[in-house]
């Protein structure tokens, strides 16, 4: 009979001996909730669920629609930068898209088929900084024994050159190499462009071996200045996804996807990560992640059942934006529900602000996009509307708005011609809807690959877009770019004088105009000089055909005279002038 | 505990203990895993005050987790989580101790085993389960009742 002490002996031999758990699945690899959802469903729960969601679930829909948050929550615009209007709805020179063919990486301006920068053994994903010019990708680099792993690589494409090699004020090379084994994922900028967070994992395996140990995820963030690379805590591993990295908040906001049935599971889980504290917010049942802007902000959630009843016919869907805090996924406000479409909508921030960019399946097959203000709040203005089916498809990459906010590109692809991708620049903040035919539209994106982000190549562009937290400056009117040629330099302005007198002559090397003004760049002696000239202040008429020779690709030289004064806030390093005078010359010579 | 990371520490520290015990104590694997990494998790949303007691803090809480779930769900993978589950008991009635406990109510057992193998005095068990230290002590010598008259019968 055992005593006291006998059965503390017993206990204490009998559990060591019990297996353990292999160490890599003492902390949960998906958040805990989910992974219970995983493996079980809740029976009793679900069929409670799903009465609930059959009686009352479009009105609850509309409830969340009308909720707002508090005033606190509704702060959600500090921090954004605001959108500017560099360039309008034409393409233009001082903007690139980066484009991926053939493990390479192409950064081609928007109105030439040249590719300036050309980056070589990368995967076809690509992370633009805030700034809007340095990206960050995964290189494949082989060693002398002939093993291959994958890099972190980073560069600044207004200083980096074209080569894969070159350097910059920005650490180019290997910030991080992809533990043996992993393959790389997403990588995501920190709102402020000081930081980037990288994502390592395992490949996915098919056929659910459940001896195999599980899958993982590595979450590593990468300080820019100092490349000091830390992998986040192991309970970042649940993160299938990473939004937003606020360093000033010390916020990491994600979601993990669900898992097994979305009527089980009930969709994703927002995560959040604030010093050190880990939460997670189940969307609720119905809805799903469409959008999160890299601020830390906000975060839409869309859901089916907007509609007052039933939608007549059952391919039909209703759905609800609703708007949430990233920081704690309070509810900001929602939208009315829209009418009936055929699926649900697509979403995208407007760069540099908390504007909306939505596309709509409609119902008779077209498709309509829209801009909708102060996260659906203010105004919603149709930007274009596509006139025959299917429409653009819904596939997010395809809306690419330009990374200064001025427009968004409506693309699709089409595989009959070779592949071509072809759309339309629409501008953000313009009054002119555009109908848009996609088997007529004549334009066509010569980024070459896919088109997978926009970028600034204009330095002058690119300082007014930095830092990127600074308030917003009043857009400007945009300036489109009228001669789409074959030119391919790039102005590099150098800081004018303030003021006085201010004599140039060289060949016309860019030239926009948006009959107020023109953006003129010349090649001269002294380097590439870009001007921002008022028609208004010309003492003279400048030649009104400027635009049309250099379309024409016909080399011209233009002098330029006149009083400089301070260059506005649009472009600040593009020379201003007062009393000027623009002449065609045959020499720059005196 | 200030932050995450050291939580995790902490966690990692504890974890060979109170694994075994959630194991002895709900005879299911799965459901010792998943129970505990729910108390990581609420470890890390609402950290405890203090390191102290840490293994019987996650041993309680893990405890709480199981029960909440336990009842509500079938498994997904019933077979597979049955087949684990009787492994452990298997191996659980092959040995002595597995077999003395299996003759104890969950609620027994898991004072038996806070008591005996995670070292907890009467009194911060009865802190730790939130009841009086008399109620830890006449589970306890009840459960020493049972298990003796099991030894015996055996």
């Amino acid at each position: 009979m055992p005593e006291d002490d006998t059965i503390d002996r017993i206990i204490q031999r009998d559990l060591d001996r019990l297996p353990m758990l292999p160490a890599d699945r003492w902390v949960p690899r998906t958040q805990p909730p989910l992974n219970w959802m995983h493996r079980a469903a809740f029976v009793p729960l679900s069929a409670l669920i799903i009465l609930v969601a059959v009686g009352a679930g479009l009105g609850l829909a509309d409830w969340r629609a009308h909720r707002t948050a508090t005033d606190e929550q509704q702060a959600a615009g500090q921090g954004v930068p605001g959108p500017l209007a560099l360039a309008g709805g034409a393409p233009s020179l001082g903007f690139g898209l980066v484009s991926s063919s053939a493990n390479t990486l192409l950064v081609r301006n928007e109105t030439t088929p040249d590719a300036p920068f050309v980056y070589t053994s990368v995967l076809p994903q690509v992370a633009v900084s805030p700034n809007g010019h340095e990206i960050a990708f995964w290189r494949t680099a082989t060693d002398a024994s002939g093993m291959t792993s994958y890099q972190l690589d980073l560069k600044d494409i207004l200083v980096s050159g074209g080569s894969n090699g070159a350097t910059g004020p920005v650490p180019t090379g290997r910030l991080l190499t992809v533990p043996d084994g992993d393959v790389p994922g997403p990588i995501v900028w920190s709102s402020d462009g000081t930081g980037l967070i990288a994502n390592t994992h395992t490949p996915a395996t098919r056929g659910g071996d459940a001896t195999a140990s599980r899958p993982h995820a590595s979450w590593f963030k990468v300080d820019v200045a100092s490349t000091k690379v830390e992998q986040l805590p192991q309970a970042f591993d649940s993160f299938s996804v990473i939004y937003a990295w606020d360093r000033s908040r010390d916020l990491i906001t994600g979601s993990t996807t669900s898992f097994g049935s979305p009527s089980l599971a009930g969709g994703p889980t927002f995560l959040t990560a604030k010093a050190g504290v880990f939460e997670s917010h189940p969307v609720p049942n119905g809805g799903a992640i469409s959008a999160a802007d890299l601020y830390a902000k906000s975060v839409v959630i869309a859901y089916a059942g907007g509609c007052k009843g039933p939608p007549a016919d059952s391919t039909l869907r209703c759905p609800v934006l609703e708007i949430r805090d990233q920081a704690t996924f309070a509810i900001i406000t929602g939208s009315a529900p829209v009418e009936a479409t055929s699926g649900f909508p697509d979403v995208v921030f407007r760069p540099r602000s908390q504007d909306l960019i939505v596309q709509l399946p409609l119902r008779n097959g077209d498709a309509r996009v829209e801009l909708w203000s102060d996260l659906g709040r203010g105004t919603h203005q149709v930007l274009a509307t596509y006139t025959e089916g299917p429409p653009f498809t819904a596939r997010r990459e395809l809306i690419l708005p330009r990374v200064d906010g001025s427009a968004v590109f409506l693309l699709k692809f089409d595989g009959s011609a070779g592949g071509r991708w072809f759309g339309e620049v629409v501008a953000l903040g313009s009054s002119n809807e555009k109908r848009l035919d996609p088997k007529r539209t004549t334009f066509e994106i010569l980024s070459g690959g896919n088109p997978l982000a926009s970028v600034v190549l204009d330095p002058a562009f690119a300082r007014a877009m930095a830092p990127a937290t600074q308030s917003a400056p009043s857009p400007r009117p945009a300036i489109a770019v009228t001669t789409p040629t074959g030119v391919n330099a790039l102005p590099t302005t150098p800081q004018p004088s303030p003021s006085g007198p201010l004599t140039a002559c060289g060949l016309v090397t860019g030239y926009a105009s948006d009959g107020a003004r023109m953006l003129l760049t010349l090649s001269t002696s002294d380097g590439t000089l870009q001007f921002n000239l008022e028609y208004q202040f010309a003492s003279s008429p400048p030649p009104n055909d400027i635009g049309t020779r250099f379309a024409a690709k016909m080399p011209e030289l233009i002098r330029v005279v006149g009083e400089q004064v301070p260059p506005d806030t649009g472009s600040p390093n593009a020379i201003r002038l007062k009393d000027f005078t623009v002449t065609r010359v045959d020499s720059c010579g005196p | 505990v200030t932050d995450g990371r050291d939580w995790e520490t902490l966690y990692r520290n504890a974890v060979p203990r109170v694994y075994p015990a959630l194991l002895a104590t709900l005879r299911d694997p799965e459901l010792a895993e998943d129970a505990l990494h729910e108390a990581f998790a609420e470890g890390l949303k609402r950290p405890p005050a203090t390191s102290e007691n840490l293994m019987g803090w996650l041993f309680r809480v893990a405890l709480r987790r199981a029960r909440r779930r336990r009842w509500t769900f079938i498994s997904l993978h019933g077979q597979e989580r049955r087949a684990a589950a009787d492994e452990i008991s298997a191996l659980l009635d092959r040995m002595e101790a597995g077999r003395l406990l299996t003759l104890l109510t969950e609620r027994q057992r898991a004072l038996v085993v806070a008591h005996y193998y995670l070292g907890l005095t009467q009194a911060e068990t009865a802190i730790l389960f939130g009841v009086r230290p008399g109620t830890v002590s006449a589970t306890i010598a009840k459960a020493l009742t049972r298990m003796r008259k099991g030894a015996a019968n055996a």
